[in-house]
């Protein structure tokens, strides 16, 4: 590989989004009706990753 | 723990700018599958008296007939593409209370859920917000450090060419 082609390839990589996040809603709260039976919170979580090609969800059940 | 409560419905909310209703949502893994996938701008209305409407809501299995049940310990995993940009950020979107008449029926939730088979078949509708801002994962640096080590390795490979 030419050096000026490992300088584009390094470009091109520097120039992808480096910011690669996760946001995590813990489900730890009761709106209406009866609260699940175990004492241990939260009850769900999910997790979204941002992924190629889009946001990947993970849903979870951690405490029912 | 009672090992029967279920998840029945799980929603969230898109950001406004765009329409939920372009979102692709591909089952990824895990068990069990939703059964129903609704989209469209508060298309889903979620939390009882008290709750709201969300953009996107995941249905899951109330009858053993229908499906398995997401039940305790399960993960069940998507992948949402179609829209262009979208990023995680874009799921930190509260919940619309647009049809509501009073304040205090507003829906500050990122995410609300049901629970069924609570007890003596009791249930619930449950809730959450964000524990933590999003933040750059370890790949990211390590992506970095590839490519700061790369150009390194070339230049002084270059350097050795030239002398």
């Amino acid at each position: 590989m030419s050096f000026r082609n490992v300088l584009l390839s390094a470009s091109a990589l520097l120039c992808m989004p480096l910011y690669a996040g996760n946001v995590i809603f813990d489900i730890n709260q009761l709106i209406t009706g009866t609260a699940p039976a175990s004492a241990a919170n939260p009850w769900l979580r999910a997790t979204f990753s941002d992924v190629a090609g889009g946001v990947q969800l993970n849903l979870q059940t951690m405490n029912l | 723990m009672t090992n029967t409560e279920f998840v029945s419905k799980w929603g969230f909310s898109l950001n406004t700018l765009y329409n939920p209703s372009n979102l692709v949502i591909g089952f990824v893994g895990g068990a069990p599958a939703a059964t129903t996938l609704t989209r469209s701008s508060n298309c889903c209305k979620l939390g009882g008296g008290a709750g709201g409407y969300y953009d996107i809501e995941f249905g899951f299995a109330t009858s053993s007939s229908s499906g398995n049940r997401f039940l305790n310990g399960m993960t069940s995993q998507y992948l949402f593409s179609g829209i262009s940009g979208l990023s995680t950020a874009d799921f930190l979107t509260f919940g619309s209370a647009t049809t509501k008449t009073t304040s205090s029926q507003l829906t500050p939730w990122y995410s609300v859920a049901h629970v069924q088979s609570i007890g003596q078949g009791n249930s619930g509708w449950v809730a959450g917000n964000t524990i933590g801002a999003p933040v750059p994962e370890p790949q990211s640096w390590m992506l970095f450090g590839t490519v700061a080590a790369g150009l390194t390795f070339a230049v002084r490979r270059r350097r050795k060419q030239t002398a």
